[in-house]
């Protein structure tokens, strides 16, 4: 009986009577549903759409160099569009040192630059680890022609090719003692080069000037 | 009509006047209606189904490429913030009783929070925001302001949106600016956690991930203690105010309301800004002295928000109580100082004589809590359980 009655007032809270059905559904839930889902729609999907209408229009010009932390800096392609990162010399210095990002015509170099101890062979295989176990990317594979790379200041590096079913690239990595003036850690720093398949080679000499301009500031 | 088999009744007295005050108050309050999630002809069940999907589809898009690189620093995370979790259930909890809201109604607030209103909407729209704000004003404006114009609008309104999901899904039973109060503060803490176990996540991406679990750990001792000033109490009063604004308590106070929701997009600049807003206003210490300020305000005008919000709340616990005062189970000073909240009750405790009966006294309020609990549950019918609550009343009084 009292499973009855419980079952009966359950059904009670929630009966929406014929009249005031629309399409079977409850009319006066109609205006919160909708403002619910208004403000889903909003988020979730016009804000996303106006970004990628919204093209970038941060070229790098000639000289440009970027301010990676720690007095780490790099001359990304000139043409190509700054979407993350800073400018040596500009307004506000690199707050945390993190990140940048370039771009040019679907290829994009995404620089990191963290705290790491290690030989630069290891942090390759660190980044490759990373990289290539992602559920993303699970058809690349490294060439493994791992190649030496010295940059015009005279930092070595290592450098490393991937490619897979739509997407090809390359890895480079160097890593730096701590030097107790920017660097107060050992540090690596990673620059990854991503391109739809076939567009590697347009940018092959414009991403080496790239590579060779790695710096760190009292080097030279 | 006359009341029988009540062991709690001294007198068996109704009074009528009374009575009615408390099927007013059971009426306006919908206390004892169950939450029920699954209605097929309520459209807000659908949009619940919808966001809830949504927002699981883009979480396992977020964490599922990286789970196995990242998964140790993704672990701890969980761990840690669900440890975290417990106290502030234990202090919601607190905040929730008396007219209390049905847990499983705030369990929907908490995971709508934590899934919808963070992966479907907060993670798109932010993400979005943060990418357009350098490309219309470029990257040095967008490093100062961005984060301070992006997450006070689009994780402010997120949230809200739980407490319209359950004002459509439970109409009867969320009513009242306290019932906003606590929707809200459940709601923010889904987000909170679930932001800060994303952050815990991304954390570990540090240093090319060879220290997740320290990443992990230094995430939550970073968000931890200041969660104590943001999501929860943003949301909390966002949703209160958000219930003045509509015209809960017969359309007073919707310019406080506003106000409030106001205040609470502006100290959530602050904190997300907290670094170029502290140093243009103070200097190099700014930052810190700004956090200190925003802790503070937000505490007081917290209290505040209480202090309006609740009379409404105990008003009702009174009514449900007068018809016990006419029955001889609580005298009316009792009744109308369990009802006056904390500093009643403690001022009622401080003029009895003697320690045994301030003890007695306390018991007494107890136990009128668990009455008041049992009789809301029951929408005041002589259930065994309301029944037994008041011959708890009398043996207390007799021991």
């Amino acid at each position: 009986m009292a499973e009855t009655a419980a079952t009966t007032q359950d059904s009670a809270a929630t009966w929406v009577p014929v009249e005031r059905r629309w399409l079977g559904l409850d009319r006066l839930s109609l205006k919160p549903a909708a403002i619910v889902a208004a403000i889903g729609i909003l988020l979730g999907g016009i804000l996303p759409l106006v970004d990628r209408a919204v093209s970038w229009d941060n070229p790098i010009a000639a000289g440009d160099r970027l301010d990676l932390g720690g007095g780490l800096t790099l001359a990304p392609p000139t043409g190509w569009q700054l979407e993350s990162g800073f400018r040596v010399g500009g307004t506000s210095p690199n707050p945390s040192g993190s990140a940048a990002i370039v771009t040019s015509n679907g290829v994009s170099a995404t620089i990191q630059v963290a705290g790491f101890s290690g030989s630069p062979d290891q942090l390759l295989d660190r980044v490759n680890d990373n990289e290539f176990t992602t559920a993303t990317r699970p058809d690349l594979t490294s060439t493994g022609n791992r190649t030496t790379l010295t940059t015009g200041t005279g930092l070595n590096g290592v450098l490393e090719s991937y490619t897979g079913t739509a997407r090809e690239g390359l890895v480079a990595v160097f890593t730096f003692p701590a030097n107790g003036q920017g660097l107060p850690a050992d540090t690596g720093m990673s620059i990854v080069v991503d391109a739809p398949n076939g567009q590697l080679a347009s940018v092959q000499s414009d991403v080496r000037a790239m590579l060779s301009s790695v710096a760190l500031e009292g080097t030279r | 009509m006359s009341i029988t088999a009540d062991p709690g009744s001294t007198t068996g007295s109704v009074s009528p006047a009374a009575e009615e005050a408390r099927a007013e108050a059971l009426a306006a309050t919908g206390w004892g209606i169950p939450f029920k999630l699954v209605q097929p002809r309520n459209a807000m069940f659908w949009v619940f189904l919808w966001g809830m999907a949504a927002g699981t589809l883009h979480m396992v898009q977020y964490f599922g490429p990286r789970l196995g690189v990242y998964g140790t620093g993704l672990g701890v995370g969980i761990l840690g913030f669900a440890l975290y979790t417990i106290p502030w259930l234990i202090l919601l909890a607190h905040h929730n009783r008396y007219a209390a809201l049905p847990w499983r109604l705030l369990a929907v607030a908490f995971i709508w929070g934590g899934v919808a209103a963070t992966f479907w909407m907060g993670l798109q729209a932010n993400t979005a925001m943060l990418s357009l704000y350098p490309k219309l004003f470029g990257v040095e404006w967008a490093t100062n302001w961005s984060a301070g114009l992006t997450a006070p609008f689009t994780e402010e309104l997120a949230k809200a949106s739980a407490l319209v999901l359950l004002i459509g899904l439970a109409p009867k039973l969320v009513r009242s600016v306290y019932d906003g109060l606590i929707i809200g503060a459940f709601a923010g803490l889904g987000l909170q956690i679930f932001e800060d176990v994303l952050y815990a996540f991304n954390g570990s991406a540090g240093n090319f991930g060879t220290n997740q679990v320290g990443a992990a750990i230094s995430t939550l001792l970073s968000r931890g203690p200041v969660g104590l000033f943001q999501h929860v109490l943003f949301s909390a009063v966002f949703c209160a105010g958000l219930m003045w604004l509509i015209g809960r308590e017969n359309g007073r106070h919707r310019l406080r309301g506003l106000l409030l929701m106001l205040f609470v997009v502006v100290v959530h600049s602050c904190w997300d800004n907290a670094t170029f807003y502290g140093r243009s206003i103070f200097g190099e210490a700014g930052p810190i002295l700004l956090m200190i300020i925003l802790a503070v305000v937000e505490l007081i005008v917290l209290a505040q928000v209480f202090r309006w919000a609740a009379p409404q709340q105990l008003a009702w616990v009174h009514a449900l109580l007068g018809p016990e005062v006419v029955r001889g189970v609580l005298t009316a000073d009792e009744a109308a100082a369990f009802s006056g909240g904390r500093k009643a009750r403690k001022a009622y405790v401080k003029k009895v004589d003697g320690h045994h009966r301030k003890r007695a006294a306390k018991h007494i309020f107890a136990a009128t809590g668990d009455l008041t609990h049992e009789l809301a549950a029951a929408r005041a019918q002589d259930t065994p359980a309301v029944q037994h609550a008041r011959a708890e009343l009398v043996r207390l009084r007799a021991a």
